[in-house]
């Protein structure tokens, strides 16, 4: 890679991850829709109630999280701690 | 917090999970709090784009906290207790209801609206963490979608939704970590780096600018010398030379270039012109003020057919005064003189002073000291206010008779003790060398020196003789 494309991707770097985001997303969905029936075959109820126990409580520990980190009397942050 | 209070829940009350308040058979109550839960996310982020990034505001921490605590207490009351406020989110048997899908894509749009602020904001900005939180929100915005194709709670698509929500929280708090505890340190970090290069480089900085700063005072030493040298090219070189009267001068600037000023010249056979006085200030303005009196200094006027006639010593002082009247000069600068003329054949000694405030004194042949009475207004700019009546004093002078004419800085000379140069000095050099010519100025000059012993003047010395013969 050139010196020019190096600048070129640093420049656009999250232009780049929102492209590289959308496009694995929908390759990803496209999986979930051919292998939606294999899922349900591996992946028991009890799995997914862990897997998905896991999940969440990683979510509210890190919604927590935020809430404590967001102390600051800039209201942006304190408002998504808020919300979040 | 408020979501992750309700999240809380949600994971609590989904179908298949031990009993939360109530039996976990159904799906409807787990998914009316993710609902919720979805609707604050989209609605905080959204609302929030709308607050400028650096606006503050002082709130108490615990009003902060009641807000979310109260919102997920209510919502877990109403969604277990009176879940028929809410509408149905999922239906045993036939899936996902028209509301629920429709409530997902409301929060699509909520966040897509917030997706379109925050690009604007960056485009502006240039913020990393905006474009951070773009990304995040286009991972919500997929969680949403896929929450919306499940048919099942424990099909692919609700997993992968849960992913995308994992994944999405775990990118809000990188920005939010980031924006409160890392770019702070950061800040800091880079704050210190550059403090510490900027003082290793102090004291080449310093050298530097002393550097500059010598080449510049000595630039500025170079242009007072060429004004001194102009200043000194305007003084008399050679006074004028006859057997009724002579005359003897010394110069003594206290700076580089002083404002004092005197001149010595013959107006005719029998007229003899001579002035002298001081500015105000020192240095470059002082001098330059010499030069404008130099130029407008005129001792006689052309009458008709040729003829010259000299001007008396007043009104050559009151003509300066109205020429210094018509010039720029600040208000605040003066000069005070005295001019006179000298009748070499009637020996008449005529005179006016525009408030010189030394006065000249003279020494007469049979031994008295006498100081000439002078009087009279500085030249300033004065003349809106007032308009001075100088005045001629005339008097007879005799062989062997002596004036000394001086400015301040004679009798303000100061030695190590801060004693002062008095007229009594000056009486005692001319009562032993007064009857010899040339004497007294060599010797008052010897005697300067020896009494300021090195000290700086602080005023400029400026003296001159003239000896009736």
């Amino acid at each position: 890679m050139g010196w020019y494309e190096g600048i070129f991707v640093k420049r656009n770097k999250y232009y780049i991850l929102l492209i590289v985001n959308v496009l694995c997303s929908c390759l990803l969905f496209k999986f979930a829709y051919l292998f939606q029936h294999k899922f349900n075959q591996l992946v028991g109820i009890a799995s997914f109630l862990t897997w998905h126990s896991i999940f969440e409580i990683f979510s509210v520990v890190v919604s927590f999280a935020v809430f404590l980190y967001a102390i600051t009397p800039i209201i942006r942050p304190k408002a998504s701690g808020l919300c979040f | 917090m408020a979501v992750g209070i309700i999240d809380l829940f949600h994971v609590l009350s989904y179908k298949g999970m031990p009993d939360f308040l109530i039996s976990n058979q159904g799906a409807n109550r787990a998914t009316t709090f993710w609902i919720i839960s979805g609707l604050l996310i989209g609605l905080g982020f959204f609302i929030s784009g709308f607050i400028r990034q650096d606006k503050k505001k002082l709130i108490p921490r615990s009003f902060f906290s009641i807000i979310p605590i109260a919102i997920g207490i209510i919502s877990l009351i109403i969604a277990t207790y009176y879940p028929m406020m809410f509408p149905p989110m999922y239906i045993e048997g036939e899936g996902l209801t028209d509301i629920k899908v429709n409530l997902e894509y409301f929060i699509i749009i909520l966040l897509f609206a917030s997706i379109i602020k925050y690009y604007h904001e960056y485009r502006k900005t240039k913020d990393n963490l905006v474009a951070l939180l773009i990304n995040a929100f286009i991972l919500r915005i997929f969680s949403e979608l896929a929450f919306t194709l499940y048919d099942s709670v424990y099909d692919i698509y609700n997993y992968l939704g849960h992913v995308y929500k994992a994944v999405f929280t775990f990118v809000i708090f990188r920005v939010i970590f980031i924006y409160n505890v890392q770019k702070p340190y950061v800040e800091l970090s880079n704050a210190q780096v550059e403090l510490k290069r900027y003082i290793e480089n102090l004291d080449w900085l310093v050298e530097q600018r002393t550097r500059e700063l010598n080449l510049i005072n000595q630039k500025l030493m170079d242009d007072l010398e060429y004004a001194r040298d102009i200043q000194l090219a305007l003084l008399p070189t050679s006074f004028p030379i006859m057997p009724e009267v002579s005359f003897d001068a010394r110069y003594f600037p206290a700076e580089r270039i002083g404002g004092d000023f005197y001149n010595i010249f013959r107006i005719d056979e029998e007229h003899i012109g001579m002035y002298i006085g001081d500015v105000s200030g020192h240095g470059v303005p002082a001098a330059m003020l010499t030069v404008f009196l130099n130029q407008n200094i005129h001792p006689t006027r052309e009458l008709v057919k040729g003829k010259i006639e000299i001007i008396s010593p007043s009104e050559v002082l009151t003509n300066v005064y109205d020429s210094f009247n018509k010039t720029n000069f600040k208000d605040d600068v003066y000069v005070v003189m005295l001019y006179a003329v000298y009748n070499i054949r009637t020996k008449i000694f005529t005179y006016s002073s525009a408030g010189l405030n030394v006065a000249p004194l003279l020494f007469r042949n049979f031994g008295g000291i006498d100081e000439l009475k002078i009087s009279g207004f500085p030249i300033c700019k004065f003349i809106e206010y007032y308009t001075p009546g100088y005045e001629n004093q005339s008097i007879k002078l005799n062989s062997g008779d002596e004036i000394l004419f001086y400015t301040d800085g004679l009798t303000e000379a100061k030695n190590q003790h801060g004693e002062r140069f008095s007229l009594d000095n000056i009486q005692l050099i001319y009562s032993k060398y007064g009857h010899t010519i040339g004497m007294p100025s060599k010797m008052l000059i010897e005697e300067i020196l020896r009494f300021t012993d090195g000290c700086k003047f602080d005023d400029d010395i400026t003296f001159f003789l003239m000896h009736v013969n």
